[in-house]
């Protein structure tokens, strides 16, 4: 187990390398640099930023110097926010984004996964359509058009949560983004465990517990739930990933200083450091993740070996 | 018609009427309505098991075997409409309560399933799940229930019961497995143990082991079985009477003995061609039955074997035979089995 843990870390070396070569190459191939917006500067100015940078030097020259500096732990300077490092730039906002993140993810498991097996244990009921309608719902809404709608109701005229803010320790500014941000993946939890749920109910083990004389209660938490929670467990993996590294509208909306905005502004602004530093933090997670899922199907399931 | 049948069954045992019946079915009628048509897939089934014995059902796939076990069971789909009754230790079980079928089930009526790997909770420990029947139907502790369990599995044959405890499923033989699934039906000592095809996925060296097993431990046990074969070998061995069933119907209820002398219905009779002779010649074609059992969708105005029978006349096409006593006693569905 152990042995397996560390093998399959020490296999995500060559996977973050390749990743970060392949993104390396492929933005600084987008036409284009960091200055070329700033319509104002002289050429003789773009031409020393570009020597302050490297940005002069040829392409592998660059890959090169940037290698060297990850080694190190250096994510290299943001071309756009001049006076941060990458690494400084994420350090600050990761923690926001991860703990919300972290809350809106643990939310939409506990209450996606119970709505998934109410649902399916009233299938065709009205509890089961309230269900099915809640996860279109979930899914159909736009996080710009949930987030509002909440602060305009909870915040403007309840006056129950601030609108929008950030104040470290207080939780009142959390609670409509990690609404917002969870309902998708509450959702979406929801109607994978109701239909593995239902296929597992119908499972020649589940009769045999049923003819056992077993009560309901016992039938679903002891036989059928691990089961069912296995495509919802290897849903998570991307999920969490994609959750905990922000939202970019939840974040712009609702004023939080998390990493939502990097990626994507990166890119528009061609902050080679930012998005190379983003995918690396969103890449580490993603492959954290997968192994995080694969141990916890081994738990679910003893049939799965695990094989370093 | 129902107590036509009573009588009947009572008399080809030749003893009084005394003998409580464990269980009575009379009249069990399972109809499914799907995509608008009607699909029944018993009809008019009527049988008794007397307390201790042993009686084996026999009948094609489709003939509505399994569906008659899940009946008795409780454990149709929601979707069944079922009628006529079921009566379970004197009973009406057809109607009881929730809760009262899961204080029987697993207790004094329990079954074991043909698959024994699909039966089995994956990812659960035999001990767990031996024990759970005991934890909750006894009330007793894991501790007792565990000790229960490892006593029961080296009564059935398991040679190693403490390691077997801790297996989980996929970690046992066929033959193992079907034998942990007999003796989590026996922890509670049931009245009656329905066995639903229990050796039909297992080899053949292995089927013996596991009907010796059942023999065995009915007499340990004083348990009526109901035994379920496609197989009339199967349950030759075992059962004391056999219940022939075709289309969801009973055509033949006799004593194993005078049903192996002497097949009645057309079918009990095609059946029984069928099954492979020892001794018989080694490169011998067996004789099949032509054509298919009706689909369960399918209602027939007259005999539902008549479209296969080589005795079938226009009469058995147009009028359907009801299942009535011969003269030594056995119940039989056939025009041609009665002279008029």
């Amino acid at each position: 187990m152990l042995r397996y843990f560390i093998l399959r870390l020490l296999a995500a070396v060559p996977t973050l390398l390749a990743i970060v070569t392949i993104s390396f190459f492929l933005i600084h191939a987008v036409p284009g640099g960091p200055f070329d917006q700033e319509q104002t500067l002289s050429t003789q100015v773009t031409r020393n930023l570009d020597a302050e940078y490297g940005l002069n030097q040829p392409v592998w020259v660059q890959y090169t110097r940037y290698l060297a500096g990850l080694m190190h732990g250096d994510f290299g300077p943001s071309f756009r926010y001049q006076d941060f490092s990458v690494g400084e730039l994420i350090r600050q906002g990761l923690p926001v984004s991860m703990t919300l993140g972290a809350i809106a993810m643990s939310l939409a498991l506990l209450a996606g996964v119970g709505i998934g097996i109410a649902a399916a244990l009233h299938r065709q009921r009205l509890l089961d359509h309230a269900a099915i309608a809640l996860a279109i719902a979930g899914v159909a809404i736009p996080s710009f058009v949930l987030l509002p709608a909440l602060d305009l109701f909870f915040g403007v005229y309840l006056r129950w949560l601030p609108v929008a803010g950030w104040e470290p320790g207080s939780p009142r500014y959390f609670v409509l983004p990690v609404i917002t941000l969870c309902l998708p993946p509450l959702a979406f939890i929801a109607r994978l465990t109701r239909a593995s749920m239902i296929e597992v109910m119908q499972s020649g083990y589940v009769r045999t517990a049923f003819a056992k004389g077993l009560p309901l209660r016992t039938i679903v938490l002891r036989h059928a739930l691990r089961p069912a929670l296995v495509p919802v467990v290897s849903y998570l993996a991307p999920a969490v990933a994609m959750t905990m590294t922000g939202s970019l509208v939840v974040e712009k909306i609702a004023g939080l200083p998390g990493i939502g905005r990097y990626l994507v502004q990166g890119a528009l602004n061609r902050d080679y450091t930012l998005v190379l530093g983003m995918v690396i933090v969103y890449s580490a997670l993603l492959i954290l993740m997968g192994l995080l899922v694969d141990l916890t199907l081994g738990a679910l399931d003893p049939r799965v070996r695990l094989a370093g | 018609m129902c107590s036509a049948t009573r009588c009947a069954t009572r008399s080809t045992r030749g003893t009084p009427s005394d003998v409580a019946a464990i269980l009575s079915v009379a009249n069990l009628h399972v109809t499914y309505r799907r995509a608008g048509a009607h699909i029944e897939s018993l009809r008019e089934v009527s049988l008794d098991v007397e307390a201790g014995e042993c009686v084996g059902i026999v009948g094609e796939s489709g003939s509505g075997k399994s569906q008659l076990c899940l009946a008795i069971m409780g454990l149709l789909p929601a979707d069944a409409h079922l009628g006529g009754s079921i009566r379970f230790a004197d009973e009406q079980w057809l109607s009881a309560p929730r809760e009262r079928l899961e204080r029987v089930r697993g207790a004094k009526l329990a079954m074991v399933f043909q698959d024994p790997l699909s039966a089995l909770t994956p990812h659960l420990k035999i001990g767990v799940q031996m024990g759970e029947v005991l934890v909750n139907h006894r009330g007793v502790s894991w501790t007792v229930a565990r000790a229960a369990a490892l006593a029961m599995l080296s009564r059935v044959g398991i040679a190693d019961p403490a390691r077997c405890l801790d297996q989980y499923p996929h970690q046992l033989s066929g033959g193992m497995r079907q034998r942990v699934m007999i003796g989590m039906g026996l922890l509670c000592e049931p009245q009656l143990l329905i066995a639903d095809e229990p050796t039909t996925s297992l080899d053949v060296s292995v089927q013996a082991q596991v009907l010796d097993l059942l023999a065995k431990m009915r007499r340990d046990f004083r348990m009526a079985i109901l035994l379920v074969s496609h197989d009339l070998a199967v349950v030759a061995g075992l059962a004391e009477r056999i219940i022939v069933m075709y289309a969801g119907r009973v055509v033949e209820n006799a004593r194993a003995r005078d049903l192996f002398d002497r097949p009645r219905h057309p079918y009990t009779q095609a059946l029984m061609r069928c099954a492979p002779e020892l001794g018989g010649p080694l490169l011998a074609r067996l004789p099949t039955l032509p054509g298919q059992p009706p689909s369960a969708g399918e209602r027939l105005e007259g005999c539902e074997f008549a479209p296969r029978c080589a005795y079938a006349t226009e009469h058995c096409r147009r009028h359907r035979p009801a299942l009535e006593p011969l003269e030594d006693g056995r119940l039989v569905a056939c025009h041609a089995a009665r002279p008029a």
